[in-house]
């Protein structure tokens, strides 16, 4: 792609504080994101692809790196510009219950961004409101009712619409699906599909269920420790994963079709001599079970064969998986 | 036996270790009363996994409870039989209930975090369950826990007895869940969710543990997750608004579904069919 990319991450990293211990959540991260792309985070809990998605959002600050959103940077740019900037990123999270104020009607809640950014008179509002909840596919009358009368999907379809309140360009969505049923699942995942392609809205979707991202993401990246490990486009990822960690998660994953419990990768990893972390070397060597001598000093993101956009940091990334499984 | 557990077979040869007849659970009183759970029946034979399978709402949990009979306040079991190792359990006093659930049913919770006393160490949790029920010294116990421990598989038992729930991971406090849910030797385990909350690769680990453990046992597990439930349950009961709309072996169940409902969740879980023809076909 020849156009500027909509976001842009240059060596991102995040440094949280939790009582006197000082985290890297992010080190070192790179990623691009396209006007209408799907992105997918992956990754287990713990390796940074929340923290990531905060930072994008602004709720936590960069340590170090850029973070360019229309090529501009938002740490150095003017406060009124980065205001502008930052209104057309919206973040939907995992539990509604936890985003929407119980106390207030679905009609206040839509109208409080519309407020905020001076939307116009009363009735734009409402004819705003209006046009929002059709776009979540939510009927009117659902205005005057408080988020404990609306199921689970229909509140995650208001927190939906209220992100849309402000048009944004990036909608930034937080394990939107986790707290949902299955079959509701399925249809918001759907309505983001379709959100993105009508309102050509770009998604980075954070999730670790493999199977919604298969479905939904144009591209993916894995994150584990906090580093990207691998990143290429969805086909390229989850069916030729380069990545011991891609291929451990695959391999983890539950699936309908294959219905076996194949623990052989998980143990063998389980088995393997405790390693310290060193700070030069590959933050996964230690639950590696293609760990080499090589593997002290870290690889480099690094294309895997003549796929340009599929890169993985591993010195093994041309190697076919060293395990079978399935 | 790897789980160094004093494992006790089930009283009734042949027999299933449970069942469950035409079991309806009650909410509340009058006109305001719910039904959770209506009419549901099935049995599990020991060495077998049933998995009962539902969305929120479905009353698969309530089941669970209804067996473990951990019932919240004003929710009653209504109608039907409860059989355990061929005793009917459902009639029994709240002390005759206690005795034996710990003895005869183990528990194995979504959230070992909130089912463990924060206050208190995991070991002293799993001793004082084994000084009740097997009658042992505070000595002996302790060592039956270690022992139970390193069962599990958890990293240095010796040292972990005297460890606070916070000071394990989700997947470790899960281990210990199971090993205070085998320690008195039950003939059922039951396993509400015990995975939800935990990473892929942790899920894994555990449902290999439970189903290996669980072994001669008969082990019911409750989950919202098809695919989970095919890789662990020999039969699959699904439940939809309180009532079981499809029960059978799982081969079947998955290929072969009867009930709308139970093909409405299998397309769900599959994903493709709900996005249809534009179906991503990816770079691949």
């Amino acid at each position: 792609m020849t156009r500027d990319p909509l976001l842009e991450a240059r060596g991102l990293s995040v440094t949280l504080r939790s009582g006197g211990r000082v985290v890297q959540a992010v080190r070192d991260c790179t990623l691009e994101l396209h006007g209408g792309e799907v992105l997918a985070l992956v990754g287990e809990s713990g390796s940074g692809k929340t923290t990531f998605a905060r930072a994008v959002a602004g709720i936590v600050p960069v340590a170090s790196g850029e973070l360019l959103f229309h090529s501009q940077d938002l740490a150095t740019v003017r406060p009124a510009v980065r205001r502008s900037l930052r209104r057309r990123i919206q973040m939907v999270f995992q539990d509604p219950d936890a985003s929407l104020n119980p106390m207030h009607r679905i009609g206040a809640i839509l109208a409080e961004p519309l407020l905020v950014i001076g939307f116009g008179g009363h009735s734009a509002i409402r004819n705003r409101i209006r046009e929002l909840l059709a776009m979540v596919r939510l009927d009117a009358s659902l205005l005057d009712k408080r988020p404990r009368q609306l199921s689970g999907g229909e509140k995650q379809r208001i927190a939906i619409a209220r992100a849309l309140a402000m048009e944004p360009e990036l909608l930034i969505a937080d394990e939107p699906l986790s707290s949902l049923d299955v079959s509701t699942q399925a249809t918001i995942a759907a309505l983001f599909r379709d959100l993105q392609q009508r309102l050509h809205i770009s998604l980075l979707f954070i999730s670790h269920d493999l199977a919604a991202v298969r479905q939904l993401a144009d591209r993916v990246a894995v994150m584990h420790a906090g580093e990207i490990v691998e990143t290429g486009s969805c086909g390229a990822v989850l069916d030729t994963p380069a990545h011991p960690y891609t291929r451990l998660l695959l391999a983890a994953m539950p699936d309908l079709r294959r219905r076996v419990l194949d623990v052989r990768l998980v143990d063998a990893i389980d088995r393997l001599a405790p390693l310290p972390d060193q700070p030069r070397a590959c933050h996964y060597r230690p639950k590696c079970i293609r760990r080499a001598e090589i593997c002290v000093s870290s690889a480099l993101l690094a294309p895997v064969g003549a796929d340009r956009g599929h890169l993985a940091r591993c010195h093994f990334r041309e190697e076919s998986p060293p395990m079978e499984h399935g | 036996m790897t789980l160094g557990m004093n494992v006790t077979s089930p009283t009734v040869p042949g027999g299933p270790v449970l069942e469950v007849d035409g079991l309806s659970v009650r909410a509340g009183s009058g006109h305001l009363a719910t039904m959770p759970v209506q009419d549901v029946s099935f049995t599990i034979a020991a060495g077998e996994v049933l998995g009962i399978v539902g969305e929120s709402g479905s009353g698969k949990s309530m089941t669970a409870y209804a067996i473990g009979s951990l019932l919240p306040e004003g929710v009653a079991v209504s109608a039907g039989r409860i059989i355990l190792e061929g005793r009917p359990v459902h009639s029994l006093s709240p002390a005759e209930r206690r005795a034996l659930d710990g003895n005869r049913i183990g528990m194995v919770f979504q959230d070992p975090l909130s089912s463990f006393n924060p206050v208190r160490t995991i070991g002293s949790i799993l001793i004082e369950s084994a000084m009740r029920h097997q009658r042992l010294s505070a000595a002996a116990a302790r060592d039956k826990v270690i022992e139970a421990l390193a069962g599990v598989r958890l990293p240095r038992p010796e040292l972990l007895v005297d460890a606070y729930p916070h000071q394990l991971s989700g997947g470790q406090r899960q281990r210990a869940m199971i090993a205070l849910a085998l320690l008195n030797g039950p003939s059922l385990v039951v396993a509400d969710e015990p995975t939800t909350a935990l990473d892929a690769t942790v899920q894994l680990q555990i449902l290999a543990l439970l189903k290996r453990s669980a072994g001669a046992r008969a082990l019911l597990l409750i989950t919202h997750d098809l695919a989970v439930a095919s890789t662990v349950c020999d039969r699959i009961l699904v439940m939809q608004r309180g009532r079981c709309v499809e029960q059978g072996p799982a081969a079947g169940i998955l290929d072969a579904p009867a009930h709308s409902y139970t093909r409405e969740l299998l397309a769900a879980a599959r994903w493709p069919a709900v996005f249809g023809n534009q179906a991503h076909a990816g770079a691949a």
